[in-house]
């Protein structure tokens, strides 16, 4: 498994390399009229997971629950490993991807792509801390508390970046935040059951809870696209419903995880079954949430104005921004294992 | 020569060199676009990208072309679309790194060496007026790389070239910027002095006698997407 993972992960950092030095932006299937895919998707998902395992290390850490204790130092590093993951994941999104750091150094705070950044420093400082103080033995209470309300922040941040875009009425919409902390929550109770330290029922019942949130908030979006009067929703939600994508969260994020859960007290292997099944759902949710706005230029007569690459309203993701998603999540899967395999569990 | 048959543009260039003697901070640049005269020849795209030497992808000032009515009541609309250079640009609220600004003239500009190529503010462009420069060339898969898609070219008063890959301007946001460094020469914007319909007027809206604001009088101006507050300079009249 783990050398699979390291080749996943080499290939992935070869053609990374190959993006920033040979290939450039000529490799991607992103461009003028959707600016935003696959890497910006796989970054907003990898947040919300950070986000959803730091609710669930820090019910332990914070708030002393102890049902959450065997998971919560699993938790934590899966929680600091996806945010370090995903961060080199937007730097391959950038056209100059070596002035990302210039977000933190030279930050223009009218935007909230900074509040964010400056949010995933400070957590991933204040939860190295809390892991170390942790494995000391002593109160974590404190740091807990910080590293959770950091999670908020980023999280918050995150889904203002998209909420507040008013070119795209699809994200700028009083759903946004609630959807992105839902998704972050759900995803967190996915991690608990995979992690399978807590009793079966207890996770059953808060997955299928933050499961059916998610889930009808998501239909509930797509249903207000369809039915509205602004052309630029009614098409995001006709692309949505074409895509093979957002029948895979269909599928893997609401049918399959929910008749599996509906079962009276099923097995822990079913259960993390339902839990992986949801973490593939929610991240198609996540691609069909950022690609979906774009389906529509902002004028209709655009895209046949002037014509060239990237001046197209259709989207599909390079063999390139495949290729290093994958072999990204890959390096944070094995540097996950890695570190719970290395560091001693609290007693 | 009689002033009522002296060329727009002659009568602009005059107004130009009126704005250009006030301090930068005194004149607010915009731009009018006479949608009856215009008659969709593209003109206006094609000097901007040879001035500039847009690269595949890359552009300014498309025309956007729309069929109104129903046979045999059938008309064509031709609308260009530069950048809006709005009041209250949502792209400078996006710019994580201060990259994109207004300059006291109230041109949106980009400073491609701090642009990081994130291309939020594409996103956040309610006009689609931003591109991205992708690092492609026209020229790519021919037998010989040509040199004029690399040669110098000159925006935001600093000459810029292709030839480094990976180096500003590939990888940056694009946009119109109304010919920065034509007009602080005192000559106008390109697809001003090109329109072959004399449709685009240009000049300093401070100006209340400037040929661009006497336009504007007792005519139906359309203000693209004003609903969203953003208040652009450029106004159309239909």
């Amino acid at each position: 498994m783990k050398i699979f993972l390291a080749l996943l992960a080499l290939g992935g950092a070869a053609l990374a390399i190959g993006k920033i030095v040979i290939w450039g932006d000529n490799s991607v299937g992103y461009g003028s009229y959707v600016p935003w895919g696959l890497w910006v998707a796989a970054y907003g998902f990898l947040i919300a997971l950070s986000a959803g395992s730091a609710l669930v290390a820090n019910m332990y850490y914070a708030f002393g629950r102890e049902g959450y204790k065997a998971s919560a130092r699993s938790a934590l590093l899966l929680s600091i490993i996806s945010l370090i993951t995903a961060l080199p994941l937007i730097g391959m999104d950038l056209g100059h991807p070596f002035r990302g750091i210039m977000v933190l150094i030279t930050p223009d705070f009218q935007s909230f792509l900074p509040w964010a950044a400056w949010s995933y420093v400070l957590f991933l400082i204040v939860s190295l801390l809390l892991l170390k103080k942790a494995k000391s033995g002593s109160d974590t209470q404190m740091l807990g508390k910080l590293s959770l309300l950091l999670a908020t922040l980023f999280t918050i941040f995150e889904a203002l970046h998209f909420g507040t875009v008013i070119a795209h009425p699809v994200w700028n919409s009083a759903i946004t935040i609630p959807l992105f902390f839902a998704t972050a929550v759900a995803l967190g109770y996915c991690i608990l059951a995979l992690l399978g330290e807590v009793k079966g029922e207890f996770v059953r019942t808060m997955l299928i809870a933050h499961l059916l949130i998610v889930d009808i908030m998501e239909i509930a979006n797509i249903s207000v696209q369809w039915h509205s009067s602004a052309s630029a929703m009614q098409a995001a939600a006709a692309e949505a419903l074409a895509s093979p994508v957002f029948w895979v969260f269909i599928a893997l994020g609401v049918v399959f995880p929910l008749a599996l859960l509906s079962q009276r007290q099923p097995p822990s292997s079913i259960i993390k079954v339902a839990a992986a099944s949801t973490i593939i759902g929610l991240f198609a949710a996540k691609y069909e949430f950022v690609t979906s706005a774009f389906a529509a230029a902002q004028f209709a007569a655009l895209p046949t104005a002037y014509t060239g690459p990237g001046l197209t309203t259709h989207y599909v993701p390079s063999a390139l921004e495949i290729g290093v998603t994958i072999g990204f999540v890959a390096a944070g899967a094995l540097a996950f294992l890695w570190s719970v395999q290395t560091t001693k569990q609290p007693q | 020569m009689n002033p009522k048959m002296e060329d727009p543009v002659v009568t602009m260039l005059d107004d130009l060199a009126k704005a250009l003697k006030r301090p930068r901070s005194a004149r607010k640049w915009g731009m009018v676009i006479d949608l009856t005269k215009c008659s969709g020849c593209y003109a206006c795209t094609v000097a901007c990208v040879a001035e500039y030497k847009l690269p595949p992808g890359v552009v300014y000032r498309p025309v956007m072309e729309e069929e109104i009515g129903k046979y045999p009541n059938v008309t064509r609309k031709f609308t260009p679309r530069p950048c809006m250079q709005c009041e209250d640009p949502p792209c400078i609220k996006a710019c994580p790194v201060n990259a994109t600004f207004k300059r006291s003239d109230g041109i949106v500009a980009i400073d491609y060496n701090k642009c990081i190529g994130c291309r939020s503010c594409i996103v956040n462009c309610p006009y689609g007026a931003r591109t991205t420069d992708l690092g492609k060339y026209y020229t790519a898969n021919t037998p010989e790389l040509k040199g004029y898609e690399m040669t110098e070219t000159y925006e935001y008063n600093k000459s810029w070239n292709r030839e480094k890959k990976g180096a500003s301007p590939i990888g940056n946001a694009h946009k119109c910027h109304f010919c920065t460094n034509r007009i602080e020469e005192g000559l106008l914007p390109l697809c001003v002095t090109t329109c072959l319909g004399r449709a685009t007027y240009f000049g300093d809206l401070n100006n209340p006698d400037a040929l661009v604001n006497r336009v504007l009088r007792g005519r139906n101006v359309e203000i693209l997407k004003s609903e969203l507050g953003t208040h652009p300079k450029v106004f159309y009249l239909t």
